[in-house]
């Protein structure tokens, strides 16, 4: 069921024209059935035609057009006579800016007649035409250069929150934290990372070729992406030559080859794909594979991530890795029997969501330091496990401290801000309900980090920024260190 | 322009300009986008004009201009916005419909709003209609204002919510629930 947060969201998506079609009939449906929402809807478009309304008439925008109109020294006639339903312009290629005047003077117009209630038959000749014109709106006349300036307003849809080697076809290449709008990405090689206003991340590697239609409607042309796409951003969908691949909740890729063939994996959840053929629908389900012949027909395959395996540390959050640090697939869930002396396993915990309870943490800096991320901040978690083999075998990383102990150190950089870690056993064990769902059982026992001043002591130390933790951790016999590491996932970097 | 027709000019521009924002408001309702509430106000203002002699009473402006508005705002989807995402018919005739019912309520819900925005304090008032402004660049006004994009969006978001909050409060207390 969608609850009314989402529903607003709709209302919004709508009213700024980008709302996918899926979303359109959720929220048809349900305006059909629910007056209180319709009254909702009702206020929303009424005060959104307001605050137009009022910020055509604010100071500061008067000001700005009085700007353009001098810049541009244009000035538009209208044609009175037969209330003629055109506008002449007298010089007709900068239709934006000429637009901006003729909306202003009708503007300006209003105010004062509202204001002094006073109406004059002379005004009458630049009325005329412009009376329906709307000066929410720039330049609607038609106009391309129009088109580009209005979507300047709501275009973008992601941000590029990651990015690893990036080689780009042509065209400008986009940084990290550069917005995306509506267009064509080509990366030649590397991986980027894409993080989409509704909470969908999208990692692509090159050579790929990628479409950005709306928040949730892309297309690969060709190439390799996972998505992942947590619960509230259902509906987010991939097109590709043969198909479209509409996400249930899930994690997924697909590998879309340039002669026309694709496979779709799930890794997480469902996806439905819609294709062409007679075949026609098909709900996929975690650890199956589909192949796509050019002309949309499917085929089952034996499962297989290994394509996208490369992608799996980007598409989880993890910037980068030094020392000892391996990253684990975030897909299939269960991998708690991961054993190797030589390796921090790094376990991503599912998908970024929102805390529904206050979660305690043990550090927040590079001391013990206790307390608690408040419900209703939005998190993802990970796992750093170093959980030996046995006592005996020595590799790279590690230190021989001890005849039963090892030592083990690396660095993980994560692209979002460390809001804090869990190291004590207790509260491990307490935080696992939370984040640990799905998962294979984890051993109940020493399972906290020993933080003191001596020498056999483990160490996790954040750096300034936040994103790089280094841990130094000291293991005996079979015992297995954890950490827990929370990250800020929040979509909104900025609080009021 | 002889000395019957500057009357009734007169008299149009008159209803006109006082009922506008209403009819605006209305047409918004029942598109998708403030582009399109734009595009349709565009022809409705000429339908009116055309059809003003057809209005005997002049009190009877506003729900006859609602009518006009209606059909044009119907008719405008069905041909200009064909392959656009728009609201069933169905759906957006009981929007008109309680939209029309509610127009006290709703004209006192805009009235509200520009003291609503008082009471924001300056800065973020002035962004929230810079957002709003004609032409506005999303990505201007977030930089403007120290934020990502998405921030931005997010924060806009919450402030129309806060504002809407704030109008249903006002028409509460008015008595106009």
């Amino acid at each position: 069921m969608t609850n009314s947060e989402e529903l607003r969201v709709m209302i919004a998506e709508y009213a700024r024209g980008d709302i996918s079609e899926v979303r359109l009939r959720h929220l048809e449906a349900a305006l059909r059935e629910d007056d209180k929402l319709r009254t909702e809807f009702i206020e929303y478009m009424n005060v959104d035609a307001a605050l137009g309304d009022l910020a055509a008439l604010s100071e500061s925008e008067i000001a700005q057009l009085d700007g353009i109109a001098a810049a541009s020294g244009q000035v538009a006639n209208f044609d009175t006579g037969s209330h003629a339903e055109h506008v002449t312009f007298v010089e007709p290629n900068d239709r934006t800016a000429i637009t901006l005047v003729t909306k202003r003077t009708h503007w300006k117009m209003i105010a004062a007649l509202a204001a002094c209630l006073i109406v004059a038959i002379a005004f009458w000749s630049q009325f005329g035409t412009d009376a329906g014109g709307d000066a929410n709106d720039v330049a609607h006349e038609n106009g391309g250069a129009a088109e580009s300036v209005r979507g300047a307003n709501f275009a973008a849809f992601a941000s590029v929150i990651q990015l690893a080697d990036a080689r780009w076809v042509h065209g400008k290449p986009l940084a990290i934290g550069d917005r995306v709008s509506a267009g064509v990405l080509q990366l030649e090689s590397g991986i980027i990372h894409l993080q989409f206003d509704n909470g969908v991340g999208v990692t692509l590697e090159g050579p790929v070729e990628f479409e950005v239609t709306s928040v949730d409607v892309t297309r690969l042309r060709s190439g390799l992406l996972t998505a992942t796409v947590p619960p509230g951003a259902e509906g987010f969908r991939v097109d590709t030559p043969s198909a479209q691949v509409v996400d249930l909740g899930t994690a997924f890729g697909i590998d879309q080859r340039a002669d026309g063939t694709s496979t779709v994996s799930v890794f997480d959840g469902e996806v439905e794909i819609l294709s062409g053929e007679d075949s026609g629908k098909r709900l996929l389900t975690e650890g199956r594979t589909v192949r796509l012949a050019a002309d949309g027909s499917m085929s089952d395959v034996e499962f297989n991530s290994q394509p996208f395996e490369k992608l799996w540390p980007t598409a989880s959050g993890i910037a980068g890795s030094t020392g000892a640090f391996r990253f684990a697939p975030p897909w299939p869930r269960g991998l708690s029997r991961i054993q190797s002396d030589t390796e921090i396993f790094v376990l991503p915990e599912g998908y970024a969501s929102k805390l529904e309870e206050p979660c305690p943490i043990d550090m927040t800096e590079s001391e013990l330091n206790t307390s608690s991320i408040p419900a209703g901040q939005r998190v993802r978690s990970y796992l750093l496990q170093f959980n030996p083999v046995d006592p005996t075998g020595q590799e790279a990383a590690s230190i021989e401290l001890g005849s039963r102990m090892r030592r083990i150190e690396g660095s993980i950089t994560f692209d979002r801000p460390v809001i804090g870690m869990i190291v004590n056993g207790e509260t491990l064990k307490a935080t696992d309900e939370i984040f640990s769902l799905n998962r294979g059982p984890i051993r109940p026992f020493a399972r906290g980090l020993e933080l003191s001043q001596s020498r056999t002591a483990d160490v996790v130390s954040l750096s300034e920024d936040r994103h790089t933790l280094t841990l130094k951790l000291a293991v005996f016999d079979q015992f297995s260190d954890h950490v827990r590491v929370i990250v800020d996932a929040s979509l909104d970097d900025v609080e009021d | 322009m002889d000395e019957k027709e500057s009357q009734t000019h007169a008299s149009f521009l008159t209803l006109f300009t006082a009922n506008e924002p209403a009819i605006r408001a209305y047409v918004r309702r029942l598109v998708p986008t403030r582009q399109d509430s734009a595009d349709v106000m565009q022809g409705i203002a000429l339908v009116l004009w055309r059809k003003f002699e057809e209005l005997h009473d002049p009190d009877g402006f506003r729900p006859w201009a609602f009518g006009i508005a209606r059909y044009e705002a119907l008719g405008w989807l069905r041909d200009k916005a064909r392959n656009r995402l728009v609201l069933a018919e169905d759906v957006l005739e009981v929007v008109a419909e309680e939209s029309s019912q509610q127009e006290p309520r709703l004209a006192a819900q805009r009235d509200a709003l520009a003291d609503c925005l008082e009471k924001l304090p300056g800065d973020q008032r002035e962004l929230v209609l810079a957002a709003y402004a004609p032409g506005a660049s999303i990505q201007n006004v977030a930089d403007r204002s120290g934020r990502t994009v998405a921030a931005f969006y997010q924060w806009l978001h919450r402030m129309r919510a806060r504002l809407l909050e704030c109008t249903r409060r006002t028409i509460q207390t008015e008595g106009l629930t």
